[in-house]
This record gives structure tokens, C-alpha cells and sequence, in this order.
């Protein structure tokens, strides 16, 4: 008969394993001998903790373990770290609460997992772990009756998901692109004034921006017009406090258009008459006071699965990664005091003039 | 010139590493079959190889390597048509080790070594799997379903009934796809060596897949049902160089087909389904890993 350092195990008199192990040199501690409890205690614990490190352990090492990166979402500093390493397309995407900013970026997500989406291939990730708490209520082992996504919290600050993309068509450059999330509650303090535009730095560093506008809210008459005043007043004021010029590509997506869809008759016809009107409007006052001024309609993904997930995304996405740089450079860049590691971020030179 | 070469597998639990082990050691050391590599010698634990291989000969389930433990099993082989001899090294890593990397965000510095030479990797999935990262846009007309169900449209006891029925998110709900592409991203990163490795997909279970399209096509596979670890792969050929084989170390279903797989000799029910393989050879992967060396 053997022996086993579990001190509660009696593989020695009965010839099997407290803990079931069979054969018996699976069992882990079958064969050795402790020669206390603590030791044991030490055996047990060791590689068996399920618990989380919550701090990010890379590179470090722990009594014969290594550590490894988190995977979670990128906050300001673990972003700016990347870009020492790699050059990325910084996407930022604005807009009030509940209007779809982390239910865009799971769509994305969710197209991935399935295959090839608007021409690119997934190469990796650095936040897969980030994406995979994001897409917990879309999921049918969340036990979530009707699908949902998790608001994201003001707490949280800035995050940054993060996708290293190859292209379908056969070239071999590798993009990287990070997507902000950050939560509409923060916008919304901004345009009220209550905190610092300087504070949501990510507008006057982004390679596009993306406001969302509420389809869901536009497709109701009581929201209608405060939906899109909320866009409207926010392009404002960026172009008015110089975060955004004639560098920057806006662009402006009306997203839930799954519930204009349920509309019928002339209340259809009505509410996309309306957005028309609103596009052109922002047309006329504001196209001539950035890079660029594009609209787009998406559902992200219809509750009732009347739309297919990521409808019109592609588009969305693919106008992402084109190569349109800014119209004009970046006066004076040379001079910016970069008082901040993420500043490098200002400093960024536009992709295409990398060699 | 006697080359010692260490492949590492890698796989997440339940995903056929124990029983492709029983099947691999009967076959180079029963000798039934032509096979790429044979038999020089055995080092490690005898006892562990000799009851695993046991119960797979009379087609019983081989239990899974539970526990963090890791069993160290080196074979001496020959290559057949050069004579060149290797050690082959598995660190038979348990599945649920590869599960705490993902969740605890470490693994043992025996692990690192054991990537720091010079062989390639075995990486374990199964085609008998459910598909772990439904949601419910995969399920048609869902307002129908809860018409049917009665679950209101209210949106205050819509909130209500979610709350209700909502578990935490935690690492183990990450779908087995995405965790295969951490531990393959963890190992592109330092401190583990950049390096360029040859990496054999080895799709288990493989005879549940007999009548289907893919029986013929393990990349076809990979491609339809792992869609998100076939696109890394492809857009990492810098870092691995890849083949994929469907392999049935049982050679059907235990509790179906158990009298009729006890009628074959044990090595000829073996299914090995890859480039470059001799029928039932399930050494073929391991050959390819180890040439061009």
C-alpha cells in the first residue's frame, strides 16, 4: 500500500484515494510524505488558488511562479506603455449614457469570434480579458434572462480595449487599435461643466471620433430632440475649446436602429426625416471646422434578433482603419512640453509617416 | 547525432492528453503498425504510463491527470528511415493547470523551461465539445421565446428578472477558444523567448466526426469552430508554424461502440487524420515537430 502526504487520507490501509484520484500517482501528493500540517497546507495551496491577482504581475517572479499579463482593459498608463512599443489607431467613442458605447465594442468582439469581420482577421489581443467581462451578459451562462451590457462606471475612469488586426486581403502589416470606453456620465459632467474637458483627453488624441447618438432615444418623440441636441452641443463645444480642428475626423452614428426599424407607417418615415435634417445640419455648421464629417446607422445588437449582430458595423468599423491621415500637421508639436508619459500620445506621429 | 528535443503540450482539461498518452506509448511499444518514430527506451513514472495505457487497451475511459501535478515522461525514439534518435520529453501537465494560468495570472517556472528549447508544442482541443460562448443572439426569434414564457417587455421587471437569475462573471466562464489564445499569447511575451515554433493542433475525439464534411479536413475544422484561435494563428505564423490532425485515440465512442473497438487489434483503432500520416500513426505529429530540428 502507498502513502500520502494528506493527512486525511487512508490510501495506505484502504488502497484508494480520499480525494478520488485514480490511478493513485495522479493524486498529487501520493507517494511523499509530510511531516507536518503546514507543509501540506503549503502543497495544497500551491497553484491550487482560483483567486485573482488583482495587480498585474508581470515579469515578476513568486517562489517559482512567473507572472503574467491581466489581460483586463488598458488603463491611461498601461496604454501609454504600449505605444512606446507599437503605434496604434486610437478610436475614440463618445456619447451619453445608455447610447451604446460598450455594446458597439462587444459587437465587434462577438463578429470576431465567429470569423473574419470587414476584412480583417483577429491577430491578438492584450485585453481579452477586458472583452470577456464585457460580453458576460450577452451570454447564456450568465443566466441573464433577456441580454444586457454592463454600464460602464464613471469610477472606472478611461479604459482602452485593445485589438491587433491583420488584413483578409493579403497584406502583412499588423494595425493595433484601441477603442475607448469610458462612461456617458463623464460626457455628460463635461457638458454641464461640473468637470474639466481636459479631463476626457482622449478626444484631442483620437485617430477617429466617434460620437453615438441614441437611436433608441431619436426613435421616441419625448427624447428625440434632446438625443440629438446632446451630439449637436458636444461637437461644439470640442470645436470651441480647441480639443478638436481640422485635424480630426468626426464621426457621427446613430446606433439601436433596430427600434426605428420597429416603428411602421409615417412615424419611419418621420424619425428618418428627421435624422436627415439633423445630419445636414451638422453638415452645414460644423464640416468645414474639422478633417472630416461622416454618418453612419447601426444596431450593435437587437435584443430581439430581428437584425443580425454588428448590423452595419463593418462599415463603421472598416472606416476605422483607412488610412485617410489628417488634413493638416500638427503645428508646433515640437514644442509641446510633454510633462506626462501619456503625452507621447500627442506627440504621436500620424501611421502614414512612419517608415 | 542523439538530439534532445522537449515538446510541450499544452490543453485545457478534458481535451484528450491522458488517453492520446496511453494510446502513443502502446503503439511505439506494442510495434503493431508502421509508425515514423519507434521505441528506444522509457524514462519517468512507469507505474502512471503502465495504468493509463492499461484501462485504454480494454477500451476503458482513461481518467483525467487531476490536480496540479505534473507527471514527467520522457521516451527515447528512433526515426524511422534515418535512425536519428531524440528524447521525447511531455511534462503530461495537468488540464487544470493550464486553467489557473488563465485565472490566477501565473504558471510555474517549470513551465518556462520547459518552452525554453528547442521542440515544438502540442496543443489539445476536442471536437466533442458544446459550444461554450453562446449568447443570445444565437438563438432565433428570442422575443418569440419569451413571448412564450411569459417574460414581460416591461423594462423595470425585465431589470428585475436579470437581477434575479444573473451569476458573476468569472475566468472560468472565458470560452476554451479565447483561453487557448492566452496561453499562446502569454508565450510570445517575455520572459518566455521569442522564437519561432512548429505547433501540431491536435483535435481529439475525432470519430465523432466520421459522417461530417470536415472528417477529411482538421483545419477546416478548427476554422468553423474555433474561428478566433484559427485567425491568431494564421496572423502569428511569425511566431508558429502550424498543422492541425484529428486524432481518436479511442477510435469511437466507449459506451456505443465498445464490443466492436474491442474486436480490432489496439493500435488499428487508433484515427490519425493530418498531412503526412501513415494510417493510425499517431506518432506523425510528434515526427514533424522534431524534423528540420
Amino acid at each position: 500500500m502507498g502513502i500520502c502526504a494528506n493527512p486525511d487520507c487512508n490510501v495506505g490501509e484502504t488502497g484508494n484515494c480520499s480525494e478520488g484520484h485514480d490511478p493513485l500517482a495522479s493524486c498529487p501528493f501520493y507517494g511523499k510524505e509530510i511531516e507536518n500540517d503546514q507543509e501540506y497546507d503549503d502543497l495544497e495551496d500551491e497553484g491550487a488558488s482560483e483567486d485573482v491577482i488583482e495587480e498585474d504581475v508581470n515579469n515578476s517572479q513568486k517562489g517559482g511562479f512567473i507572472g503574467l499579463p491581466s489581460g483586463e482593459a488598458l488603463n491611461e498608463h498601461q496604454a501609454n506603455d504600449f505605444v512606446w512599443r507599437r503605434p496604434i489607431r486610437l478610436i475614440a467613442i463618445v456619447g451619453e449614457q445608455d447610447s451604446g458605447k460598450s455594446t458597439l465594442i462587444n459587437c465587434i468582439y462577438f463578429k470576431f469570434m465567429q470569423g473574419t469581420f470587414a476584412d480583417y482577421s483577429f491577430a491578438g489581443s492584450d485585453t481579452l480579458v477586458g472583452f470577456e467581462r464585457r460580453m458576460h451578459l450577452w451570454r447564456i451562462k450568465s443566466g441573464i434572462k433577456r441580454p444586457d451590457t454592463k454600464r460602464t462606471s464613471l469610477a472606472d475612469g478611461i479604459q482602452f480595449l485593445h485589438f491587433s488586426l491583420g488584413n483578409v486581403k493579403g497584406d502583412d502589416r499588423r494595425i493595433d487599435v484601441f477603442l475607448t470606453d469610458r462612461s456617458g456620465e463623464k460626457y455628460r459632467r463635461v457638458m454641464d461643466g461640473i468637470d474639466n474637458i481636459g479631463e476626457i483627453f482622449e478626444i484631442a488624441k483620437a485617430d477617429k471620433l466617434v460620437f453615438l447618438l441614441d437611436g433608441a432615444k431619436v426613435s421616441t418623440p419625448a427624447k428625440r430632440a434632446n438625443a440629438t441636441a446632446s451630439v449637436r452641443q458636444m461637437l461644439k463645444l470640442f470645436i470651441d475649446e480647441g480639443v478638436i480642428d481640422k485635424r480630426t475626423c468626426v464621426q457621427v452614428v446613430t446606433t439601436k436602429i433596430d427600434c426605428i426599424e420597429k416603428l411602421e407607417g409615417d412615424d419611419k418615415v418621420h424619425v428618418y426625416e428627421f435624422l436627415s435634417n439633423f445630419e445636414r445640419q451638422l453638415q452645414d455648421r460644423f464640416e468645414q471646422q474639422v478633417a472630416e464629417l461622416r454618418f453612419f446607422k447601426v444596431s450593435a445588437r437587437d435584443p430581439d434578433n430581428h437584425f443580425e449582430p454588428a448590423y452595419h458595423v463593418d462599415d463603421l468599423f472598416a472606416s476605422w482603419l483607412d488610412s485617410r491621415s489628417a488634413v493638416f500637421p500638427v503645428p508646433g508639436i515640437e514644442d509641446l512640453p510633454l510633462r506626462r508619459q501619456f503625452d507621447l500620445l500627442l506627440a504621436r506621429t500620424p501611421m502614414e509617416n512612419i517608415p | 547525432m542523439i538530439q534532445q528535443i522537449n515538446h510541450t503540450i499544452i490543453g485545457l482539461p478534458a481535451s484528450g492528453k491522458t488517453t492520446f498518452l496511453a494510446a502513443l506509448w502502446h503503439l511505439i511499444e506494442a510495434d503493431e503498425i508502421n509508425t515514423r518514430l519507434k521505441l528506444a527506451k522509457f524514462e519517468g513514472n512507469r507505474e502512471y504510463i503502465n495504468q493509463i495505457t492499461k484501462l485504454w487497451r480494454s477500451c476503458e475511459k482513461v481518467p483525467r491527470n487531476s490536480g496540479p501535478a505534473e507527471m514527467n515522461i520522457s521516451i527515447w525514439v528512433n526515426e524511422t528511415g534515418t535512425g536519428h534518435q531524440a528524447k521525447l520529453n511531455f511534462p503530461d501537465l495537468s488540464g487544470e493547470s493550464f486553467d489557473l494560468q488563465i485565472s490566477t495570472r501565473q504558471c510555474r517556472d517549470t513551465y518556462f523551461e520547459s518552452l525554453n528549447g528547442n521542440g515544438g508544442i502540442m496543443l489539445f482541443v476536442t471536437a466533442d465539445r458544446r459550444q461554450d460562448d453562446l449568447t443570445h443572439s444565437h438563438l432565433p426569434m428570442f422575443s418569440q421565446a419569451d413571448a412564450d414564457n411569459g417574460v414581460s417587455k416591461n423594462n423595470e421587471s425585465e431589470h428585475e428578472g436579470n437581477a434575479k437569475s444573473l451569476k458573476d462573471w468569472k475566468h472560468d466562464d472565458i470560452p476554451k477558444q479565447v483561453k487557448l489564445v492566452e496561453l499562446l499569447q502569454f508565450i510570445q511575451r517575455p520572459p518566455f523567448p521569442r522564437s519561432r515554433r512548429r505547433l501540431a493542433v491536435m483535435v481529439s475525439a475525432w470519430d465523432v466526426l466520421d459522417d461530417s464534411d470536415f472528417a477529411q479536413d482538421p483545419r477546416q475544422w478548427l476554422k468553423l469552430n474555433m474561428a478566433l484561435l484559427d485567425q491568431f494563428l494564421e496572423n502569428n505564423s511569425d511566431c508558429f508554424e502550424v498543422r492541425v490532425y484529428g486524432v481518436s485515440a479511442q477510435g469511437g465512442d466507449l459506451d456505443a461502440s465498445k464490443e466492436k473497438l474491442l474486436q480490432k487489434q489496439p493500435s488499428q483503432r487508433v484515427i490519425c487524420v493530418g498531412d503526412d500520416v501513415l494510417e493510425h500513426d499517431l506518432t506523425a505529429p510528434i515526427h514533424w515537430l522534431m524534423t528540420d530540428l
